[in-house]
């Protein structure tokens, strides 16, 4: 059953549209991502269904009671803002009573579940100090057990990560997932980066321009995008166009001409064009295995990439592509020039034509 | 001209060394003289009423023949009239010091959580007495007042202070919130805190720096105020500065050396003061980071 819907939600700033037709439901205790670039409508989606933005039209619903128009303060939902918004004046033990404060618990009670949430995110050493005598990932912390202590409803998270160095970002992946997990709380979290929410989620939600262009779990996101935006912002992959023949059924493919068997005849566009995609790690350099697709490209430029290499090639008629190499250091040398080059027909996806 | 070219940088090095000398004894001497000049301006004036202040004279004069304390017994009299003002200049300066900060305080935490057209348009309006010169704020005042019958009244007094004084006050603690991240007022709400809660709760303890440096800074422009208090007070409100400026207009009395003196003696006690309390909690401070 649902546990937030989110039914047609608009919000204009004048003539931009943040959000067109959103809808969107999410299950008790899942975790579901909004991932879009910057300026998708991600934070204004979160702020709808936290109360600080008035949507211009659409209702937001939590079981059944609608909540569109509630304040802020009546939702108990734990937010966890960008900045982490942490009270400089109150030491970390006070940043996690303040909502058990408001709410007039009895003192022996509020003692009580801040000491628990110290423990839950490992800073029981710090509860005196103040939030600027903290690292970020601590203050992350103190953001999050803050959100958590009064047992919210939901959790809504506007990218907590992104002010996080790289190697503390995954370590903090996982203390969100364990929070997640131990807690059973609903998390409602917003990034723009496709790792992050891969790594993280149940469900994701892309969004592009404001609005909602495909939901599903990472996997799918990632095996069958909804389109080119999906198939290549989110999933990092070559875009390609190639021409297919309605007649014959064949297909002219970054200078190949072939039959594909699992290109649906329904895919094309009155103009015999469609939009492939390639993942740059299903690319491989060397000639074909058996049943195994041969294509002669060029290789113009190289780039070390820690883990391998990647190749930036192009195809003979004309379209850029990228191969991702993991062999690493111990690997072949490239040099600029012609090259052969391997991908299985099973790699090559095909988008829905009309809308690409 | 290669060769002498070459023979050249032999000797370039010693002179080049010494002229790198001479800056460098310029660049540490200029600025310590300056320094020194500053400071002179800034205090000898002030240092002098202090031999003045014990003058055996009763005009305005360094002591001739010898050290008198009459001036320091002439203000402790009443019949003077010297404490009277003290205490109006007092009870001026803490009502409106108050007040000020009580008002700016609402007016800038107000246009801080809705800033807009209107709040920068009050803004402009409130740091006006910056701009405006007192002495043609004081000429409009005295028609104003006459017209509502405010003028020589305790009310009317400490109504002007409060508007003098209010550029400083939405200054500091404009400042004050400026360093706070307009974020915390949502996580407050998101937590549950409603406006009451918010603003006793986050918003004030966090300007507590910005709300001590306006009352300072309005009780001190209350406590210095003559140019609009000699137009808008007669017989009825005689603060100090006006006392001061009779007394030097009709005889020139060293008693104003006397106070000048005590005030000077208050100022240094309450900069030592706070310099040694400062240093303590500096000193705490580093200490509990290590
Ligand atoms: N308060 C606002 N006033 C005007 N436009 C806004 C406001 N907030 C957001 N927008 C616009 O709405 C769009 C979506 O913004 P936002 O939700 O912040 O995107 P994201 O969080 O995905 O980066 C952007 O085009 C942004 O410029
Ligand atoms: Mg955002």
């Amino acid at each position: 059953m649902t546990f937030l819907t989110i039914d047609g939600l608009e919000k204009s700033y004048g003539k931009v549209r943040a959000l067109e037709r959103i809808s969107l439901g999410v299950a008790e205790g899942e975790f579901v991502t909004l991932l879009g670039p910057s300026g998708s409508g991600k934070t204004t989606l979160l702020m709808s269904v936290a109360g600080f933005t008035e949507p211009t039209a659409g209702r937001i619903l939590l079981g059944d009671q609608d909540i569109t128009r509630l304040d802020p303060e009546d939702r108990d939902f734990g937010f966890v803002f960008q900045g982490y918004a942490l009270f400089p004046h109150l030491s970390v033990a006070d940043n996690i009573a303040f909502p058990l404060r408001v709410r007039k618990w009895p003192r022996a009670r509020i003692q009580a579940r801040v000491e628990e949430m110290l423990a839950l995110v490992g800073l029981e050493a710090m509860a005196r100090r103040k939030p600027a005598q903290l690292s970020g990932g601590q203050q992350q912390r103190v953001a999050l057990a803050r959100a958590l202590s009064f047992g919210p409803r939901m959790m809504l998270l506007d990218e907590p990560l992104s002010a996080l160095d790289r190697s503390l970002r995954d370590s903090m992946q996982q203390e969100l997932k364990r929070l997640h997990r131990e807690t059973g709380v609903t998390f409602l979290y917003v990034t723009h980066d496709q790792e992050e929410a891969y790594a993280m989620s149940d469900r994701i939600a892309v969004f592009h321009r404001g609005r909602l262009v495909q939901s599903g779990p990472p996997r799918e996101i990632y095996a069958r995008p909804a389109n080119s935006f999906v198939a290549g912002f989110i999933g990092g992959n070559n875009l390609f166009t190639a021409r297919h023949d309605p007649h014959s059924g064949e297909i002219d493919l970054l200078g190949r001409r072939l039959r594909l068997g699992h290109l649906d005849p329904g895919l094309h566009c009155a103009d015999g064009k469609v939009t492939g995609w390639i993942r740059p790690e299903a690319l491989r350099p060397g000639p074909a295995a058996p049943g195994e697709l041969e294509l002669a490209l060029t290789l113009e430029d190289i780039s070390f990439a820690g883990t391998g290499d990647r190749l930036f090639l192009r195809s003979p008629d004309g379209q850029p592509l990228i191969a991702s190499q993991t062999s690493g250091p111990t690997g072949p040398a490239f040099r600029p020039g012609p090259i052969t080059c391997a991908v299985h027909p099973d790699d090559i996806g095909f988008l829905p034509a009309r809308q690409t | 001209m290669s060769d002498t070219s070459l023979a050249l940088p032999a000797e370039a090095p010693a002179r080049a060394n010494r002229r790198a000398g001479l800056m460098r004894s310029l660049e540490t001497w200029v600025p310590r003289v300056l320094t020194w000049v500053l400071l002179g301006f800034l205090f000898v004036p002030m240092l002098v009423v202090i031999p003045v202040a014990f003058t055996d004279r009763s005009y305005l004069s360094m002591p001739v023949d010898g050290l008198s304390m009459q001036h320091f017994r002439a203000l402790a009299d009443p019949s003077k009239g010297w404490i009277g003002s003290i205490l109006t200049s007092a009870v001026i300066g803490v009502v409106s010091a108050l007040s000020c900060t009580a008002l700016a305080a609402a007016f800038s935490i107000g246009a801080w959580l809705h800033a807009g057209r209107w709040p920068s348009l009050m803004r402009v309006i409130l740091l006006s007495p910056l701009i405006v010169p007192p002495i043609i704020y004081a000429v409009g005042m005295v028609r104003l007042w006459s017209a509502l019958s405010l003028l020589d009244t305790w009310f009317g007094n400490i109504i002007i202070h409060v508007i003098l004084a209010m550029p400083l006050a939405v200054l500091a603690i404009s400042g004050a919130l400026g360093n706070l991240d307009p974020a915390v007022v949502r996580a407050a709400r998101s937590l549950g805190a409603r406006p009451p809660m918010i603003v006793t709760g986050v918003i004030l303890p966090n300007l507590r720096a910005g709300l001590a440096a306006s009352l300072l800074l309005s009780f001190i422009v209350s406590w210095d105020e003559i140019t609009v208090t000699l137009f808008v007070t007669s017989r009825n409100i005689v603060t100090l500065p006006r006392r001061i400026w009779t007394s030097i207009n009709d005889n020139v009395d060293p008693a104003i050396a006397a106070i000048a003196s005590l005030m000077l003696l208050i100022t240094v006690l309450g900069l030592l003061a706070r310099l040694l309390i400062w240093d303590r909690r500096g000193a705490e401070k580093t200490n509990h980071n290590n």
